[in-house]
């Protein structure tokens, strides 16, 4: 595209398989413990093997 | 056209750090690299030819849709989340705690009982349905002051994992303070994850976290993190403090690394207190902080990948799904803390708030009203703020703990908290697009 370069390409969609699974660790019981961020957190449906800490 | 019903910042946010020009697709989480005239032009938040041109292309590649409401959606959150306040008594009198600056009053029960962190647990599976995966932190207070309690609870939780089905996430937050080397293997043998509280150097540091007496607490607590980490792995986190007097976070977290810490989140305070709470006219430092730290990060992590920053750790190739993002907050729907007298709160900020207590563990039904406004409330879209804020994806809506110290109401956002939120979120967007130009 003109004017713009491509970095990253992001996987977000509105329309994504086992949305809404509910499985994801709970924000603020992160390293953060004080302010919610919702980016950092991983998809549990895509993890490799099952998450064993909780970050 | 029927953009042009809408503004440039519903599908895209453009902006410049470092003399570099991104663009962050809302819709699909991708990040460009971009031109100083198309940052310009967006500044004006109206559309220009380069900026039609710009989403005409890129609609026809599948990027700049615009989000729909997340409402109507299939709202079966429920309870899978649990703080354990171990104990409202700490060792430390930290000058920002929040746990210290609520009027809790000298009748209160401060320490939990075994039975009644079991009771938890088993309660937990009960309220988790059918989630798999459960979480538990235990918190304070100090929760190593209350060791064999913490010790059993893990066990407990673990022993009850094959006949429920379910699987328990652990973390402890702690100041180290009475950490030992055994305290240590036995959370790294049952797999649960330590949360270190430091503020960085021993200035900053004692400053700010100081035990009964006044005194600092930095040697103590940094000696027993460094002989910890070994034995934790990549299983903790260091995670600071900073505040309108210690704005200067880059070089604490330097600081942490130089002394071997590699895992480090530093959070700005949210408190009321004048001398302490982050002011508007901070930010311009903050900034110029989180491009400190964002640079060095790039350097320091290309000889050291162990290096982590836990705010700027943005998966965007793996984000996760569209209703969490929109819903981040677990506060009172997934996430409730129980205090040491039994009382459920929506989350640990909200301890011993009376007026947010939802009931007990005895209670056949948890307060309906206050359960019903956590839900509504924990929509990133419940709020005007956040409804055309481009970082809501990100953010998830951010704190409603952090909403009602600062504004007394859980309806309306922190803004100065939100202004730091969007800093941190393009600096993490920076960090990740450098790394991708190499």
């Amino acid at each position: 595209m003109k004017k713009i370069t491509i970095l990253i390409k992001g996987s977000l969609s509105q329309e994504k398989k086992h949305s809404n699974c509910r499985e994801c660790q709970t924000p603020c019981k992160s390293a953060c413990k004080t302010s919610c961020t919702v980016g950092n957190q991983h998809c549990e449906q895509q993890q490799e093997k099952p998450n064993e800490w909780m970050f | 056209m029927d953009v042009l019903k809408q503004k440039p910042i519903d599908y895209f946010h453009v902006f410049k750090w470092k003399n570099k020009y991104f663009l962050f697709d809302r819709s699909t989480h991708s990040l460009f690299q971009t031109q100083e005239e198309i940052f310009l032009d967006y500044t004006s938040n109206e559309w220009t030819p380069n900026l039609l041109d710009l989403i005409e292309e890129g609609q026809k590649q599948g990027y700049f849709k615009l989000q729909n409401s997340l409402l109507p959606f299939d709202d079966h959150r429920c309870i899978k989340s649990l703080c354990l306040m171990v104990t409202r008594n700490c060792n430390f009198r930290c000058r920002y705690c929040f746990e210290t600056s609520q009027p809790l009053g000298d009748n209160i029960t401060k320490n939990m009982t075994v039975e009644t962190a079991k009771q938890a647990i088993d309660w937990l599976i009960q309220q988790g349905k059918d989630r798999k995966q459960l979480e538990i932190d235990f918190f304070g207070g100090e929760p190593l002051l209350f060791f064999p309690l913490v010790k059993e609870a893990v066990l407990y939780a673990r022993a009850q994992e094959k006949d429920s089905g379910k699987h328990f996430l652990m973390s402890i937050t702690s100041n180290a303070y009475l950490l030992s080397p055994e305290m240590a293997d036995f959370f790294q043998e049952h797999h649960v994850s330590v949360i270190f509280s430091l503020d960085g150097s021993q200035k900053i540091n004692d400053q700010f976290r100081v035990d009964a007496q006044g005194h600092g607490t930095y040697d103590q607590s940094i000696k027993h993190i460094l002989s910890s980490i070994p034995k934790l792995s990549t299983g903790y986190y260091v995670r600071g403090t900073y505040t309108h007097q210690s704005l200067h976070f880059c070089q604490e977290i330097q600081h942490l690394y130089s002394r071997g810490i590699k895992q480090i989140s530093f959070e700005p305070v949210a408190t009321l207190m004048s001398e302490l709470a982050i002011q508007e006219s901070d930010l311009p430092i903050i900034r110029q902080e989180y491009e400190k730290l964002a640079d060095w990060l790039l350097f320091q992590t290309k000889k050291d990948p162990d290096l982590h920053f836990y705010h700027f750790e943005l998966d965007l190739e793996k984000t996760i799904c569209y209703e969490k993002l929109n819903t981040g907050c677990g506060a009172g729907v997934e996430y409730l803390s129980l205090s040491p007298d039994e009382k459920l709160y929506p989350c640990h900020q909200f301890d011993g708030r009376k007026e947010f207590c939802l009931g007990d563990l005895e209670s056949k039904e948890l307060d309906s009203e206050l359960k019903e406004l956590f839900k509504q409330k924990t929509l990133a879209s419940s709020r005007e703020e956040c409804r055309n804020c481009w970082a809501k994806t990100l953010c998830g809506g951010g704190c409603l703990a952090n909403n009602f110290v600062m504004n007394n109401s859980i309806n309306s956002s922190y803004k100065t908290g939100c202004q730091i939120q969007q800093l941190r979120l393009e600096a993490a967007l920076y960090f990740q697009g450098m790394k991708k130009l190499g």
